[in-house]
C-alpha cells in the first residue's frame, strides 16, 4: 500500500472517528440531562428524545465525508487508484474540517441541548425555541461539512 | 385533515338524574368535562370520588402484590398487544358484591409486613450462627462472657499474624491460675479470628494493655446467647426451621390468593376506576340542593348522537350548545384520512396544534414515509418490517395507539421496499455477493435506477433536492396560513420573499453550473433580486427609524445561511441510506467467508447472515425513524408550525384489564 493511500485512510478515519466521538459525547451529555427530566415527568420522553438526537448530526456528517473520501480513491469498490503522497495528504487535510469542526461543535451542541432539555422541563410549550438554540450551533458543523465536500471534490485523482 | 371543531355544551339537570346522565355520557365516551369549580365549593361528589380512590388504591396494592405470583392462562403476546377478556357491566357490579376487597387488602398488607419481619429475623439468625460457628470448641456456656462477680471476659477479633505475639504476652505476663483464653482456629483464608479471654477482675489493666498491644478489636456477643455453643447453634437451627416453614406457608397462601382473586380484583380495578372518573367529572360541575350544572366539550360530528342519547331525560335537562368563546382554549382532536392517521402520534409527540391552527400531519406524512424509505432503503428489510407489522395487526386484536404505530411501520416498510428496489438493495448486495442468488440479478437490475455506493453524488443531489422541496413547501404553508389570517404583508415579506429568493438562487446557480439554459438563469437572477429587495424592505417594518429599518432588512438576508444549513441537513438521508447498504454488504462478505469453512461452514454462514441482518434491520430502523422524524420537527415544522394545544381527554370507560361489552349501562 502506498503512503498516499495511507493518508487517505487516515483522513477518512479521522473524519468518522473524531466527528463520531464528538456526537457521542454531545448526545451523552444531553441524555444525562434528559434522564433527570424524565424522573420528574416521563411524559416528556418525545421532546427529550428529539433534543437529545440533535447533536448526533456531526457523526453522520463525518461518516458521509469518509464515504466520499474512500469512494473517491476507489477503496470501496475494490479498485484502489494509485495516489501520490501529496494527493493522499490533500485528501487527509480535506477531511480535517469536519473531523475537528464536527468534534468540537457536537460537544458544544450537546451542552446547548442539555440546557434546552432543562428548559422544556418547565416550559414544554417552548419546544420550538428549544430546538432552535442547539440548531444555531449546527450551522458551523454544516459549514465544515460543506468545505470538506468541496475540497474533496476539488482534488484531482 | 384538520382539527375537529368542538362545541361547548352546558347541561342544567335535576340532581336525581345526574348519575344516570353521567353514566350515559361516560358510555358515549366523547365528552370532555370542563372544570367549573371554585375553591369554596363543597361537593358530595368529591367525597364519593375519594371513596372510590381508596378502593382503587386497595385494588392496585393487591394487584401489585399478587401479580408476580400469578400464572395467567392468557396468551402473553395477545395481552401485550391489548387483547383483554370481555365482560358486561352487570358482571362487574356482581364482582364487587362477591369480593370483600378491603378485608383481602388488609390481610395481604399484614402478610407483606410479616414477610419483611421474617426476612430480617432470618438474616439476624444467620449472622448469629456465623458468629457461633466461629466459636465452636469454646468449652463454657456463653453466659459466662457477661461476667460474674469475680470474672470478666474480653471477646474480640485479632489478626491471624498477631496470634503468636498474643500467646506470648498472655503466657508471659499473666498468672495461668487467674485467667484462661480461647483462640478460635482460623479457617482457610480468614484474615482474623475470634479470641475469648476469661480473667479475674483484678487482671483488668493487664488485659487492656495486652489487647492494645495486639490490636484486639472488641466484639459484642448478643445477650440472649447463654448456653454452650453447640446448644445455641441447635437452638438457632430450630428457630430458623420454624421461620422458614412459616414463610413457606405464607407464600403458599399468596400463591393461592393470586390464583383465586386476581381476575376478580382486575375487574374491580376497572370498575372503581370508572366510578371514580364519573364522580370526578360530576364534581367538576356546580351543584345546588336540587340541580347540577355541568359543562362539556363535545365534537361537532357527535352532537346529534349526544342529543339523541340524552333525549330520554329531556324533561329534566336543559341543554345549551354554543361555539367556544374567544378566551376559551378547547382541547384538540385530530382527524385525518386513513392513510394519514398512523402519523398522528408523531405530531402528538411534538405537540398538538392550538385550536384553530393548522394540523401538520397530512403535510408531514408523505415526507416522513419517503425519508424513512430512503434511510432504510432496502427491499428485504422493508418486506420484513411490513410483514411483521401486518402479521401482528391481523393476528391479534390490536387497538388504539399501538395499532397506529404498527400501521405506520407497515407503510414505512413498503416505502423502504420501493426505494430498495430502485437502488437495487436487497439485504445489502446479497444478490451480487452470493452465487445462488445470481439468477435474480436481471430482475434486480430491471427495476434499479442507480446505486448510491457507486454514484453518491447523484443521490446526494436527490436528497438535497427533496430537502429544498420540503423547505419550500413549509414556507408555502406558512405563507398561506398568514395570508388567510389577514397578515398579507407578513405573508409576502416573511415567507413569500424567501420562496422567491431561494428559487431564484437555485435557477441562477443551475445556469452557472451549466445545467440550465441562459434564459432560465436570467429569470433566476431577476427572481433573486426581487426576493432580496422584498426582504430588505419588509423585515424592518416594525422599526421607526428609516436607517434602522434598512439595516435590519439587510441583516435579515443573513438568514440565507440557516436555509443552507437546513438543506445540508438532508444529506443525512444519503448517509443513512449508504450506512445500511454498507452494513449489509459487510454482513454478506462475512457470511460468505464463513461459508468457506469445510463441513460446518454453510450452516454457520447462514446463521450469521440471518442474525447479522436482523441486527442491521433493528439498528437501521431506529436510525431511520429518529432522523426522519428529526428532519420533520427541526427543518419542516419550524417553518410553519407552532404547537400549543392540549389533547382531548373525554370522560369514558378507561379499562386496563378488561374489555367492556357495550350494552345499556346503569
Amino acid at each position: 500500500m502506498e503512503l498516499g493511500m495511507v493518508f487517505t485512510i487516515l483522513g477518512a478515519a479521522l473524519a468518522t472517528g473524531l466527528a463520531g466521538i464528538g456526537s457521542a459525547i454531545g448526545v451523552g451529555i444531553a441524555g444525562e440531562s434528559g434522564a433527570g427530566v424524565l424522573t420528574e415527568d416521563p411524559g416528556k420522553f418525545g421532546l427529550v428524545l428529539l433534543l437529545q438526537a440533535l447533536p448526533g448530526t456531526q457523526g453522520i456528517y463525518g461518516l458521509l465525508t469518509a464515504f466520499f473520501a474512500i469512494m473517491k480513491v476507489g477503496l470501496l469498490g475494490g479498485a484502489p487508484a494509485s495516489l501520490t503522497v501529496w494527493q493522499g495528504l490533500g485528501i487527509m487535510f480535506a477531511c480535517v474540517p469536519i473531523a475537528i469542526g464536527g468534534y468540537l461543535s457536537a460537544i458544544a451542541q450537546g451542552k446547548a441541548s442539555a440546557s434546552c432539555i432543562q428548559m422544556i422541563a418547565k416550559r414544554p410549550g417552548e419546544i420550538g425555541k428549544a430546538i432552535i438554540l442547539p440548531a444555531m450551533v449546527e450551522t458551523y458543523a454544516v459549514l465544515a461539512l460543506l468545505m470538506s465536500i468541496i475540497l474533496l471534490n476539488g482534488i484531482q485523482i | 385533515m384538520a382539527i375537529v371543531e368542538l362545541k361547548h355544551v352546558d347541561l342544567l339537570l335535576h340532581s336525581s338524574v345526574e348519575n344516570e346522565v353521567a353514566a350515559e355520557i361516560q358510555r358515549l365516551g366523547f365528552c370532555e368535562p370542563i372544570s367549573l369549580i371554585r375553591e369554596e365549593d363543597q361537593s358530595s361528589h368529591a367525597a364519593k370520588m375519594r371513596f372510590y380512590e381508596e378502593r382503587l388504591s386497595d385494588a392496585r396494592f393487591v394487584l401489585r402484590f399478587l401479580e408476580p405470583y400469578y400464572q395467567g392462562k392468557e396468551d402473553k403476546i395477545a395481552w401485550l398487544l391489548g387483547e383483554r377478556p370481555k365482560r358486561r357491566w352487570e358482571e362487574l357490579v356482581g364482582s364487587e358484591s362477591q369480593l370483600a376487597l378491603q378485608d383481602l387488602s388488609q390481610r395481604l398488607r399484614s402478610i407483606e409486613r410479616r414477610m419483611a419481619e421474617l426476612r430480617s429475623e432470618l438474616s439476624n439468625l444467620q449472622v448469629q450462627k456465623t458468629l457461633l460457628k466461629r466459636l465452636s470448641g469454646f468449652p463454657y456456656p456463653l453466659a459466662i462472657i457477661s461476667g460474674t462477680d469475680t470474672l470478666s471476659a474480653q471477646v474480640g477479633t485479632i489478626a491471624v499474624e498477631e496470634i503468636p505475639s498474643l500467646l506470648d504476652l498472655l503466657k508471659s505476663s499473666l498468672d495461668p491460675q487467674k485467667c484462661e483464653w480461647f483462640i478460635a482456629p482460623p479457617q482457610g483464608k480468614d484474615k482474623d479470628t475470634l479470641v475469648v479471654i476469661l480473667y479475674l477482675k483484678e487482671l483488668e489493666p493487664s488485659i487492656a494493655e495486652i489487647s492494645d498491644k495486639c490490636k484486639l478489636s472488641s466484639v459484642e456477643l448478643p445477650r440472649e446467647l447463654k448456653g454452650k455453643v453447640e446448644d445455641e447453634i441447635r437452638g438457632i437451627d430450630e428457630k430458623e426451621e420454624g421461620l422458614l416453614s412459616e414463610r413457606e406457608g405464607l407464600e403458599l397462601e399468596i400463591q393461592n390468593a393470586a390464583g383465586r382473586y386476581i381476575p376478580a380484583v382486575r375487574e374491580l380495578h376497572d370498575y372503581y376506576t370508572t366510578l371514580k372518573d364519573r364522580h370526578q367529572a360530576l364534581s367538576e360541575g356546580r351543584h345546588s340542593d336540587h340541580t347540577s350544572f355541568l359543562s362539556f366539550w363535545v365534537p361537532l360530528p357527535c352532537i346529534d348522537l349526544f342529543k339523541q342519547k340524552l333525549a330520554r331525560w329531556s324533561n329534566t335537562i336543559e341543554m345549551g350548545i354554543y361555539d367556544p368563546l374567544p378566551d376559551e382554549e378547547p382541547p384538540i382532536i385530530l382527524t385525518n384520512p386513513r392513510l394519514v392517521k398512523p402519523f398522528e402520534p408523531l405530531t402528538a409527540l411534538y405537540g398538538l396544534p392550538a385550536y384553530g391552527g393548522v394540523d401538520p400531519t397530512p403535510h408531514m406524512s408523505p415526507y416522513f414515509c419517503l425519508f424513512f424509505g430512503f434511510c432504510l432503503g432496502d427491499g428485504v428489510y422493508g418486506v420484513a418490517l411490513a410483514l411483521l407489522s401486518a402479521y401482528l395487526l391481523l393476528r391479534y386484536d390490536v387497538k388504539g395507539g399501538l395499532k397506529r404505530f404498527l400501521t405506520l411501520f407497515l407503510l414505512c416498510g413498503l416505502s423502504s421496499v420501493a426505494i430498495g428496489a430502485l437502488t437495487g438493495s436487497w439485504a445489502g448486495n446479497a444478490i451480487d455477493a452470493f452465487g445462488i442468488l445470481r439468477p435474480l440479478k436481471p430482475l434486480k437490475d430491471a427495476v434499479m435506477v442507480g446505486d448510491p455506493t457507486s454514484d453518491p453524488l447523484s443521490f446526494l443531489a436527490v436528497a438535497l433536492a427533496l430537502g429544498i422541496v420540503q423547505i419550500l413547501y413549509g414556507l408555502s404553508l406558512a405563507f398561506v396560513d398568514a395570508w388567510r389570517k389577514g397578515d398579507r404583508l407578513g405573508a409576502v415579506g416573511d415567507k413569500g420573499s424567501w420562496i422567491v429568493l431561494i428559487i431564484g438562487l437555485l435557477l441562477w446557480g443551475g445556469e452557472a453550473m451549466g445545467y440550465l439554459s441562459g434564459a432560465l438563469g436570467n429569470i433566476g437572477k431577476l427572481l433573486a433580486i426581487v426576493g432580496a429587495i422584498t426582504i430588505v424592505t419588509t423585515q424592518g417594518r416594525t422599526r421607526k427609524n428609516p436607517i434602522v429599518k434598512t439595516l435590519v432588512g439587510l441583516i435579515s438576508l443573513y438568514n440565507i445561511t440557516s436555509y443552507l444549513g437546513d438543506t445540508l441537513s438532508y444529506s443525512r438521508l444519503l448517509a443513512l441510506g449508504m450506512a445500511s447498504a454498507v452494513v449489509g454488504m459487510i454482513i454478506n462478505t462475512l457470511s460468505g467467508l464463513l461459508s468457506g469453512i469445510p463441513l460446518v461452514g454453510p450452516i454457520l454462514g447462514v446463521c450469521l447472515f440471518i442474525m447479522g441482518h436482523i441486527f442491521s434491520l433493528a439498528v437501521n430502523t431506529l436510525g431511520a425513524f429518529v432522523h426522519s422524524l428529526r428532519l420533520q420537527y427541526v427543518e419542516f415544522f419550524s417553518k410553519f408550525y407552532s404547537a400549543g394545544g392540549r389533547p382531548f381527554r373525554p370522560l369514558r370507560y378507561d379499562m386496563r384489564y378488561i374489555s367492556l361489552v357495550d350494552e345499556e349501562i346503569k
